[in-house]
């Protein structure tokens, strides 16, 4: 199944949620990738048909999706919001959901039971959500959108509050979905989590999309982009006059109180590669090393500019 | 829409709002316990406890408990789900939106109907339990026609407070401010202003109140049908009802983002 975005705008007042965006989604997993407040919720409201676009639409195999329940027995939503019936178990959350598709009650215990394994939900199933750890609540969530088996299937920031084992399952759930050939739309702003599901992204941010593709493509241009890389480590002035022999250090800004200096890169993974050498060559033990700027939001500004 | 009108009701149990309409119903029931209490006292003065029925579920449940559970009720069908932002699970469901809302009306409608059905019933026993089982049977068309007309009132407030609920930022307080400062006022004016509420209708359906000086002060001779009370009452609730449905169609809801 596809699903068409044409010249779509939302905007709530002078706020501009989406604006003018025109894509297609093809089966298999599509990642929207953006920092957060870039639009991304925002659109996946208006993919779901709980928004009605101020422009423009979206269309699932050429159905329109706003007020149109009927396309809803292809969809599963996955929110983001930690909202639930607190009361009802897991089990009887995903239940109600699913009866709610239209199907019977064994239908729906049938289909239930089939979700909660493939979360693996199975032994909490009849505790309380309101009792749920933050990684338990995610997953029930996950099975709700995926019981009814859907054709189309948009999760927003599936993997948050995931524990490793949960991402890992989530993530293979994803890919799987795709592989068998249903359309996933899965949104996040990081980086490693979409890539670990997609090869193929949409980038948004401030409403509009920025690119779309193949995500090495992006990967390429974070690359070439130039990274503050901050290390804190003894021997400061030592790594300072190494680092400054290579031509892709920029500047080298350091603090001798702190014991940390922050380097500014052209070539981010040659200096990766590089950096360890050099300490051990020189003894200059690190003891932290982070990028304050390797995020999205700057990776975004550096492809506005 | 059976299986979403059972949701609905099962939500409406868990929620904190039943505990409020537990303790509003037991109102005139604690209300008719201290008068069955007070009886002996009572027939000294010469008043006779069951003949108090009618007055206690024409002010207190006509007046008070169906406009107050209709709108704590009421102004929760789309309120609630848009702030505890469990929204988006339903309308990404296969139900067409006007179903929804309808289902989770007649939900709230059912539960306040139980609540003022069941303190109703309870009050009237507790007032005629000295007239044994002969004097509780000689009220019971009172009482039947007392619970229908409240249950009519129902129909029409929960949908009236559903559509301010989903148009006001303090439904409730819009809502109480609609029931003691325009319904419970106005329906007592003279002249043809209180034609413009909901309860000068049930008013004329009500059975009628033992007549007294101020009874008759207040509720004049009836300006209207008991049927034409009853069609303007049907109107009323399908209007109401319309406006209800259109704000899930026509509005959309702008959820917080977590």
């Amino acid at each position: 199944m596809s699903i068409a975005v044409e010249n779509l705008s939302k905007w709530y007042g002078q706020v501009i949620g989406v604006n003018n965006l025109n894509f297609t989604i093809q089966p298999g997993v599509t990642g929207f990738l953006g920092p957060n407040g870039a639009g991304k919720t925002t659109l996946l409201r208006l993919l779901t048909g709980q928004l009605k676009p101020s422009k423009g639409k979206v269309t699932i195999d050429g159905n329109n999706i706003w007020n149109n329940h009927r396309v809803m027995q292809k969809v599963g939503y996955c929110p983001e919001t930690d909202a639930f019936w607190n009361y009802l178990t897991g089990r009887e959350f995903v239940h109600e959901m699913v009866r709610m598709h239209g199907f019977s009650e064994r239908e729906a215990s049938e289909k239930t039971d089939q979700a909660l394994s493939t979360v693996n939900m199975e032994e909490a199933q009849n505790k309380r959500i309101g009792g749920y750890s933050k990684g338990m609540r995610q997953r029930i969530k996950m099975a709700q959108a995926i019981a009814h088996d859907p054709e189309i299937l948009f999760l927003d920031e599936p993997l948050n509050g995931m524990d490793p084992l949960g991402r890992r399952a989530t993530i293979d759930l994803v890919k799987r979905y795709g592989q068998e050939g249903k359309s996933v739309v899965v949104s996040s702003h990081i980086l490693h989590e979409v890539e670990a599901m997609t090869d193929t992204i949409i980038l948004i941010n401030h409403g509009r999309l920025l690119a779309e593709g193949n995500i090495y493509e992006i990967r390429r241009l974070i690359d070439t982009h130039p990274l503050q890389v901050t290390i804190r480590c003894d021997h400061v002035n030592v790594l300072t006059s190494k680092l400054l022999e290579y031509d892709d250090v920029l500047s080298v800004q350091f603090d001798r109180e702190k014991n940390q200096l922050t380097v500014e890169t052209k070539r981010p993974d040659d200096f990766h590669l590089r950096l360890p050498d050099i300490a051990l060559k020189n003894g200059v033990q690190i003891h932290s090393l982070w990028s304050p700027d390797e995020n999205l939001e700057a990776v975004f500004d550096y492809l506005i500019r | 829409m059976g299986f979403v009108i059972k949701f609905f009701l099962r939500n409406g149990i868990h929620s904190r709002r039943t505990l409020w309409m537990i303790v509003l119903s037991l109102i005139p029931v604690g209300i008719a316990i201290l008068l069955f209490l007070m009886r002996s006292f009572l027939t000294k003065q010469g008043v006779e406890l069951s003949t108090f029925f009618q007055q206690v579920s024409f002010f207190l449940f006509l007046h008070f408990l169906l406009p107050l559970m209709a709108v704590f009720i009421g102004t929760a069908i789309i309120a609630d789900e848009v702030e505890e932002r469990t929204l988006p699970y339903l309308l990404v469901r296969p139900i067409p939106r006007p179903s929804l809302v309808l289902a989770k009306m007649i939900a709230g409608v059912l539960t306040v109907g139980f609540f003022l059905f069941v303190s109703l019933g309870l009050t009237y026993s507790i007032m005629v339990i000295d007239r044994g089982f002969d004097g509780w049977m000689s009220g019971i068309s009172n009482l039947l026609r007392s619970g229908a007309v409240l249950f009519l009132g129902v129909f029409v407030y929960i949908p009236l407070f559903g559509f301010l609920g989903g148009m006001v930022k303090r439904p409730v307080l819009a809502g109480l401010l609609l029931t003691f400062g325009w319904e419970n006022s106005i329906a007592f004016f003279p002249g043809n202003v209180k034609l413009l509420t909901v309860v000068h209708y049930l008013h004329v359906l009500f059975p009628p109140l033992p007549q007294t000086r101020l009874i008759d002060l207040i509720l004049p001779a009836k300006q209207i049908s008991s049927v034409t009370a009853l069609l303007i009452l049907l109107v009323m609730t399908a209007v109401f009802s319309g406006l209800l449905v259109s704000l899930l169609v026509v509005k959309e809801y702008r959820l917080e983002q977590s």
